[in-house]
């Protein structure tokens, strides 16, 4: 009888997706919710080990440290060290300045995802922060009132001292964003290609408009599904048919995009078709979204430069 | 090896007394730093809990806050301790603007004759004092901006029939008006276990 070797262990357990809601009484300017983006993405680096203080705290003590020592001092693995901080640091500033200069410029932006792992498509957790709803009402609130309701919530509900510790990886940011292919966004990159990952820790941030509950359940669009009343999710047999169509549909001699002799009317590729229609599904509605993706990427680091407190050392 | 695993393992209640004691060290440097009472450049930088945290360097405060510790250590050993309360208060009005409280929970069967020593690994516990530190530096993202000079008392509230030692002095509860409080994380080594939670000056 042949011998029957024990099925490995999935090593990738799949988690629910962790969900958090908080609530606002008013409606923020685009500055404002780019800040509080960026707010989040600093709680998520220090909570989840990828900074070992707070980043406010990672900066205030780098420059005192510059300032003391100048930056020449370092050597040898000190001065590894000094760069991977100096760098993070460069790098989270660069990308808090560009999310401020991306809201500023675009309409509306519901969804901001932070990926944590080696790349965005192999991620160890996602973090997505469903933003206000463009048609919110109510008062203008202040970063200040934004923050503090914020991470009042966020500390009371404290999901994220649950999770499994992690090691210094690469924190990816995504934004979804109304289609613009002229140039005008900088240093954003769009990816037409991009899906959000289901792999790995799943958790979504949802900042609400309490004005705008209802609202906010229906513009708010998940990576594997929008629901658009009436239209039927894309699947492989619903593109063939489309492809179909857009050869039968053709007339010859019309001038348009590009069609011209003969030989070029052959039925386009399912990959071609596919990620336009991908995106105007996941857009959805009148205004057509795409992901852009910062071109770097912000590097989490252990702290090497302070010494390890020995059991017992503060106490008598 | 089996022996020394166990060892690192099995918590006594002297063990739990240091864990507690030296939690309590780092939480109160923590929350003086953060909250800016003393400033910044008299902190200097350590890891624990795998974390890096901050800790005093002021000669006057690292004597005071082991004197304190001492005491509060001999408390813990001795289960009569009930709660540790961080009061930072207005220098110029004496106004109490935050309570920062840990109330602690004593399994007192530990100190049975022939108790035997708890099952919970060090790492463990430091993961869930790890939690409550950090849970500690968010809270602080939310809490009003302390505008004038402060300074800082710790109250100890102890079971009633205790001796007060001589260095110490009773006081009152030092409560806020007009406060809010948010509960925060817990952590427990099964015979101590420690409940934080903050109460502020609402912000007007």
């Amino acid at each position: 009888m042949a011998g029957l070797c024990p099925r490995k262990k999935s090593a990738n357990k799949k988690h629910d997706p962790i969900s958090c809601d908080i609530e606002f009484d008013g409606v923020f300017a685009p500055g404002v919710c780019a800040k509080l983006v960026a707010e989040l993405i600093k709680h998520v680096l220090y909570q989840r080990q990828q900074f070992p203080m707070s980043y406010e705290q990672v900066k205030q003590h780098f420059h005192r440290q510059q300032e003391k020592e100048g930056p020449s001092k370092q050597r040898g693995l000190g001065a590894v060290h000094h760069n991977k901080v100096r760098q993070g640091i460069e790098t989270a500033e660069e990308m808090f300045n560009n999310l401020e200069k991306i809201f500023s410029q675009m309409s509306h932006i519901p969804q901001v995802v932070l990926v944590l792992g080696a790349t965005p498509v192999s991620p160890k957790e996602t973090y997505t922060f469903n933003l206000p709803a463009e048609n919110s009402t109510g008062d203008t609130l202040s970063l200040k009132t934004g923050v503090r309701t914020m991470f009042r919530r966020l500390v009371q509900k404290d999901f994220m001292s649950d999770l499994k510790l992690m090691s210094p990886t690469s924190a990816f940011v995504l934004i979804k964003a109304p289609r613009k292919l002229d140039g005008t966004v900088e240093w954003f990159q769009p990816k037409l290609n991009f899906k959000l990952s289901t792999r790995g820790r799943q958790v979504v941030i949802n900042l609400v408009s309490a004005s705008c509950a209802i609202e906010e359940e229906l513009s708010r669009g998940s990576e594997t599904s929008f629901d658009l009343s009436g239209i039927a999710p894309l699947d492989s047999s619903s593109t063939e048919q489309l492809n179909t169509s857009a050869y039968e549909n053709f007339s010859p001699g019309q001038n348009d995009s590009g069609f011209g002799g003969e030989n070029r009317f052959s039925k386009s590729s399912e990959s071609d078709m596919t990620p336009m229609l991908t995106d105007r599904m996941e857009g959805g509605g009148d205004d057509d979204f795409i992901w852009y993706q910062a071109p770097l990427a912000i590097k989490g680091f252990k702290d090497k430069s302070s010494k390890i407190a020995k059991n017992s050392e503060m106490l008598i | 090896m089996a022996g020394k695993l166990a060892q690192k393992s099995a918590i006594t209640l002297r063990g739990s007394t240091d864990i507690v004691a030296e939690f309590f060290s780092y939480g109160i440097n923590s929350i003086l730093y953060q909250r800016g009472i003393y400033p910044p450049e008299t902190f200097s930088r350590c890891q624990k809990y795998g974390l890096t945290l901050l800790v005093t360097t002021d000669d006057t405060l690292k004597k005071y806050l082991a004197e304190v510790l001492a005491q509060i250590k001999e408390w813990l050993y001795s289960m009569t301790v009930q709660k540790l309360v961080v009061v930072i208060k207005s220098v110029d009005t004496a106004e109490v603007l935050e309570r920062w409280q840990f109330d602690i929970e004593c399994d007192k069967s530990a100190k049975d004759p022939g108790a035997k020593p708890r099952e919970k690994s060090e790492t463990d516990i430091n993961k869930e004092i790890s939690a409550v530190i950090r849970q500690i530096t968010a809270t602080v993202t939310f809490l009003p901006l302390l505008e004038t000079a402060c300074v800082f008392d710790l109250l100890v509230y102890t079971d009633k029939d205790l001796d007060v030692p001589d260095s110490w002095g009773e006081s009152g509860p030092q409560f806020i008006s007009n406060s809010e409080e948010v509960r925060l994380r817990s952590f427990t080594t099964t015979i101590h276990k420690v409940d934080a939670m903050v109460c502020y000056k609402k912000d007007d």
